[in-house]
């Protein structure tokens, strides 16, 4: 296969923002200030994300201490923001990293495995690849039960595959390149040229499709929560906020929407340009 | 040719084999004693007696070891039989006879829509000269990528819906009022919008956009140019045809990844399809249905990859000859789509 095959999923997901310096600082700039504000909400906002206040309910944003306004059953919708970043970022960075383990896990298994076991591995991926994960996604979710537990391992379960095949090619074509097998020449053991000749140089790759998956799984966790399969609704996430705010959208409160989904948006766009900046300019041939 | 296909239809069948077994499975852990639940509808919600439960349950067959159970809800379904709903006591075949035709006019008119849009901006990205309009599509691609599906869908509802009032909310006429093609047209366009743009429509116009762009100063092209065929033949025969292979061969996953994002969709606009019956199943816990609409989903979204892959054996002689020159094999797709 030409090589280009290798780079063309990278190339066509990698948005050809190249690694200029002011997007790049923007988007790590977005995600430390949401970061933060998920650390320390506590101690940003001194009201409770559950707490409701019958005499300051549905108040617009700007509101005197309620800087964002409030919902219907008065509660501080910068707050709930605040909470929510945590419940949502959280969840994000889990999934993204279970996926990734397992995915390096089975593809790495893969590579070096009997050909049975490489063979089980790399169609169980292409079965699942063509299933709309979502729906399984979304049956698992309403048959064990909406939890923070159910909606990372529902992420996970469906998004290693794409990080397994990676491994597994990288490997595979660095198994007979000559400084791979000079290593094993020069009396390297195996062991000792997986963990320093191979691996290391199918990081970035991996690195790169790493941080997509955070993206990806920060997406699956609003899209579920927002359908009410997702993180249990009295715990705050962007996507629930967004199913409470969705009916006041007709009545005029459009900014109840509004700003959890810009979250949501903003934090998806800043990860995939860091993923974007990780995967290297594409040679795609994109004037970006 | 007949090799490929008789492989991809082997591996069609595998994915189903795969499908139903997690459907079973699906069905088999989820919470509740199916035998319990009827009764409880029959009774009209007073709790039966455990020996009523019990007998039920043996007469259902559910004490069975569970290969026997698969062998037979497999049998079952491919009779046509999936078993009743708890949330409306109707056969879930009746309500899925409801619901899925409305499902597929959704989808068809996103997939139309999605695949138009994306062919003439992928094409007009390729061939302008003009760097504005490339970084221009760039940067909207950019943005849209980080929109789940479910975030366009309020968008298109708060300014076309809910600010301007140009275009109905929601559901498929007026209330009290009859179906027709104008109505229908009217309530159809911006769910179909809403699941077309989402944030996998960058993906298409980028498989357009580098299969034509990598041609565009190929030697056969300019050899036609210099010829002094007309743009319009230089475009469509030695440009679209061999530049769009790779956008061909992704259409079935694309209509895939539609199917899976009317959830959402036919949620915010209250659009009568099988999605939105899955959500409320979900949320009611009517396991019987939630399972069928999972695996008719899976069924569809097969049956388009299979059709695609006929596409692009018609289009692709390398494909014909069952060389693995075709475009590589999709390796990531967003497949959680709102």
């Amino acid at each position: 296969m030409p090589a280009e095959t290798t780079r063309a999923p990278r190339g066509l997901l990698a948005v050809r923002l190249r690694p200029r310096r002011p997007a790049l600082a923007a988007a790590v700039a977005v995600l430390a200030a949401f970061g933060l504000a998920a650390l320390l909400a506590p101690w940003l906002t001194p009201l409770d994300p559950l707490a409701t206040d019958t005499s300051a309910t549905s108040l617009p944003p700007g509101s005197s201490g309620h800087l964002l306004g409030t919902d219907q059953l008065g509660r501080d919708l910068l707050t709930r923001m605040l909470y929510g970043a945590r419940t949502s970022l959280l969840v994000g960075l889990t999934a993204a990293a279970i996926t990734v383990g397992v995915g390096m896990l089975l593809g790495g298994l893969a590579a070096v495995a009997p050909r049975w076991l490489d063979a089980l591995i790399a169609r169980t991926a292409d079965v699942l690849l063509s299933l709309p994960l979502l729906v399984i996604v979304l049956a698992f979710a309403a048959v064990a039960g909406p939890s923070l537990t159910t909606v990372i391992v529902a992420i996970a379960v469906s998004s290693w595959m794409p990080v397994a095949l990676i491994v597994r090619a990288e490997l595979r074509g660095r198994r007979e390149r000559l400084y791979v097998r000079a290593a094993y020449g020069l009396g390297l053991s195996r062991r000792q040229v997986l963990w320093r000749h191979l691996l290391p140089g199918a990081l970035p790759p991996v690195a790169s499709i790493a941080a997509f998956e955070v993206g990806h799984a920060i997406l699956a966790e609003s899209t579920l929560s927002f359908l009410g399969l997702g993180v249990p609704p009295n715990n705050p996430s962007w996507g629930n906020l967004l199913t409470e705010a969705q009916s006041h959208l007709l009545t005029g409160a459009w900014y109840t929407v509004a700003i959890p989904a810009a979250a949501v948006v903003a934090t998806i766009i800043a990860v995939n340009v860091v993923a974007g900046a990780i995967a290297g300019p594409s040679d795609e041939g994109g004037s970006w | 040719m007949v090799l490929r296909i008789a492989r991809r239809a082997a591996t069609a069948v595998l994915v189903v084999v795969a499908l139903s077994a997690v459907c079973f499975g699906l069905l088999d852990a989820a919470p509740g004693d199916p035998a319990a639940s009827i009764l409880e509808a029959r009774s009209g919600g007073r709790p039966p007696s455990p020996a009523a439960v019990a007998e039920l349950h043996a007469e259902m067959g559910l004490d069975d070891p569970v290969h026997v159970r698969y062998a037979r809800w497999v049998s079952d379904a491919l009779h046509g039989d999936l078993g009743t709903s708890y949330m409306s006591g109707t056969p879930v075949t009746e309500v899925l006879g409801d619901t899925v035709p409305w499902t597929l006019l959704l989808a068809a008119a996103a997939t139309v829509l999605s695949f138009s849009a994306a062919l003439a901006v992928g094409l007009v990205a390729a061939l302008t000269r003009r760097a504005w309009l490339r970084r221009g599509i760039d940067l909207i691609l950019f943005v849209m990528g980080g929109m789940p599906g479910f975030v366009v869908a309020l968008l298109l509802l708060y300014v076309f819906a809910a600010s301007t009032q140009l275009m109905p909310s929601g559901g498929v006429s007026r209330p009290g009022e009859d179906v027709t093609a104008y109505g229908l047209l009217a309530h159809l366009t911006l769910p179909a919008c809403a699941l077309a743009f989402g944030h996998h429509f960058g993906i298409y116009v980028r498989l357009v956009e580098s299969g034509v762009g990598r041609l565009r100063d190929a030697p056969h092209v300019q050899n036609a140019r210099v010829r002094g065929l007309p743009r319009r033949t230089v475009v469509t025969r030695h440009l679209m045809r061999p530049g769009l292979v790779p956008f061909t061969a992704r259409l079935g996953v694309g209509v895939g990844t539609l199917v899976a994002g009317v959830y959402a969709t036919e949620v915010i606009f209250s659009w009568p399809g099988m999605g939105r019956e899955a959500i409320e199943a979900a949320r009611a816990q009517d396991y019987p249905l939630l399972v069928a609409i999972v695996l008719v989903t899976g069924l569809l979204v097969v049956a388009a990859n299979l059709l695609a892959e006929l596409i692009v054996a018609a289009l692709d002689p390398r494909a014909r000859r069952g060389g693995t020159s075709g475009p590589s094999r999709p390796v990531k797709e967003a497949t959680v789509a709102g």
